[in-house]
């Protein structure tokens, strides 16, 4: 079994501090990566060494394979972990550090592969028995295959594209006459944005969750899941606001089988670390698969909470060649743990970004209370990334207690110098729907919506 | 006020160890100062750029000890630095003469002269790892083309 010693971490923000942290609790050294705009940043100061690997824009730095690759091999590293976001689910960079000897942190790139390529990765679970959403077996062929799809799917149905993920790329069609339109400009936003212009037609549900499980797998073949995580408090972006773990609409027979059907989907790919598989679950408590994300999430700590598993240094364990030290039985479930994403966006306004200097930051604490995130007071926001502030994680014996908790922290909570989008958390925790466990993913659109015709 | 006194004061300016020297004579007031005089505006100019200077992304090396003046040449990429024989402090260059090597992914790249000049600093050692943006070379002298 080769032993890591040294990890680089080719991310930034709170996700390097929280790997960083994994690292220094296991006695291995770390190595930060990070860009001119970023010197001043946490993860740099709090790891071992850091190197700077490019000027501010991503591209030119976190997304420099070269000069992250020579990074670990200038300070020694073994293994690199990229976190999420960046090179997390790159093939090319997987096989890049397995062309230098340096042992990549996550999935096999053959498995990011297969899951990246969406319609494929379809096909791949369906055969697996992991139930599909309505829809075509692949990629849109032409028109006639379009429209013939589109009626034994019937509408309302969404366009997505093959490469795309995480929101982007996805196009919704009520009625016959708009679908060869929607699916032509569908092609070429996806040509645009993602290089690939293939797409494929799914079935809308309606007023479904976004519930997705958690799984680790080993080098060695032995898979557990670890529950679900409830997702659908989205922003107008379909970016994650808030989860949960558990989801409160779920029952442990319903639980069951979908934690079973994301082993079967990881197994299929051949997959080891952390993944995590996304379903859509509708109002009868149907699942469908949706993708599978190869890397470790924003949201993994609910997870964490709820389980006591350490999902970073699984992830490091099992890149090392260990097995996993526990079997699906001894996988429990204790309380309720809840996260809010803190972010420099104001929800006012359509969360464009806010950037600028922290003048003031006091972060909640007490029992049940997690941070996890790189800012302190003085640090200025650099406006080229991500706006995620930090995590807020709480846990309560049950979902009352962690509603109860969270929003205690919210209101001891203290970021001044820029917008947050805190004020809308407190909202959808007051929210008596929200309150009730009723809601789906349409749920912050439609509060905004109607929070705007109440002040008009 | 006529002329004549003016330039009688400058004079006497020049050859006393005084400065400056402000006479005022009904409602007309004369400040004659010596050295090189600068408007406010030019001032708070100079004094904008060296900040702005200090402030720029590109450089990271605020707060560092005082560095030789000269064109300073910085690691464009990461990886080992590899000296080439000759380029020592002292050393004359050419443009687009090679100054050194980074070794990156098995791959060595030319680190190149933008402008002749004279060596005055190498800052890395020969073998050593560096990093986006670090310092090299300090040439001075650099002439124009």
């Amino acid at each position: 079994m080769p032993a890591i010693k040294k990890v680089l971490i080719a991310n930034r923000g709170e996700i390097a501090v929280r790997i960083i942290r994994a690292c220094r609790e296991m006695k291995i050294a770390s190595v930060a990566v990070y860009s001119e705009a970023d010197a001043d940043s946490l993860h740099v100061q709090l790891a071992d060494e850091a190197v700077c690997v490019g000027p501010p824009a991503s591209k030119d730095s976190y997304l420099n394979m070269p000069n992250i690759i020579s990074a670990a091999i200038i300070t020694g590293a073994d293994a690199i972990h990229p976190g999420y976001g960046y090179f997390s689910e790159s093939p090319s960079f997987a096989e890049a550090c397995e062309a230098c000897n340096l042992i990549f942190i996550g999935p096999p790139s053959s498995a990011i592969e297969k899951m990246g390529d969406k319609a494929r990765a379809r096909e791949i679970v369906q055969s697996a028995r992991v139930p599909v959403i309505p829809g075509a077996r692949g990629v849109i062929a032409n028109d006639q295959d379009a429209i013939r799809t589109a009626a034994r799917v019937g509408y309302p149905l969404l366009i997505k594209a093959a490469a795309g993920g995480g929101g982007r790329g996805i196009r919704r069609v009520d009625d016959p006459d708009d679908l060869l339109p929607a699916v032509r400009t569908a092609i070429q936003e996806s040509e645009a944005a993602f290089g690939s212009g293939e797409v494929y037609i799914e079935k809308l549900i309606e007023n479904a969750r976004h519930v997705e499980v958690q799984v680790l797998g080993d080098q060695h073949g032995h898979y557990v899941h670890l529950g679900e995580r409830e997702c659908s408090i989205q922003n107008s972006r379909r970016q994650k606001m808030i989860e949960e773990a558990p989801c409160a609409f779920l029952d442990a027979k319903v639980r069951a089988r979908m934690g079973e059907a994301a082993v079967r989907a990881a197994r299929a790919v051949g997959y080891h670390s952390a993944g995590t598989v996304e379903f859509l679950v509708d109002q009868e408590s149907n699942f469908y698969f949706m993708e599978m994300n190869t890397r470790i999430q924003v949201e993994h700590p609910v997870t964490e909470m709820i389980t006591g598993v350490d999902l970073v240094k699984q992830q490091i364990e099992i890149a090392a060649g260990a097995k996993l030290p526990f079997t699906q039985k001894d996988i429990t479930f204790n309380g309720h743990a809840i996260e809010c994403r803190i972010t420099a966006e104001n929800p006012e306004n359509d969360f464009r970004p806010s950037t600028g200097t922290i003048t003031r930051l006091l972060w909640p604490g007490g029992p049940g209370v997690r941070v996890e995130s790189h800012v302190y007071q003085g640090y200025r926001v650099p406006p080229y990334y991500d706006p995620l502030l930090g995590k807020l994680i709480v846990w309560g014996r049950d979902r009352q207690e962690a509603m109860a908790r969270m929003l205690r922290c919210l209101s001891e909570m203290k970021i001044e110098g820029l917008k947050t989008n805190t004020p809308l958390h407190t909202r959808i925790l007051l929210d008596p729907a929200y309150r009730k466990g009723d809601f789906n993913t349409t749920f912050v659109t439609r509060k905004l919506a109607s929070a705007g015709r109440e002040a008009a | 006020m006529d002329i004549a006194l003016v330039e009688k004061l400058v004079a006497l300016l020049h050859e006393s160890a005084v400065s400056e020297v402000q006479v005022s004579a009904g409602e007309l007031t004369v400040r004659i100062k010596r050295g090189a005089v600068l408007a406010p505006e030019e001032y708070l100019e100079e004094e904008e750029q060296a900040t702005a200077e200090a402030e720029a992304p590109g450089d990271t090396t605020a707060g560092e000890p005082e560095e030789p003046e000269g064109t300073l040449i910085r690691a464009g990429m990461v990886g080992i630095f590899h000296q080439v024989d000759g380029i020592l402090p002292g050393a004359e260059v050419r443009p687009g003469q090679t100054l050194g090597l980074i070794q990156s992914m098995k791959l060595m790249n030319e680190v190149k002269a933008p402008s002749s000049g004279v060596v005055q600093e190498v800052f890395v050692e020969d073998g050593s790892p560096v990093e986006y943006g670090q310092k090299l070379f300090a040439i001075t002298g650099a002439k124009a083309e």
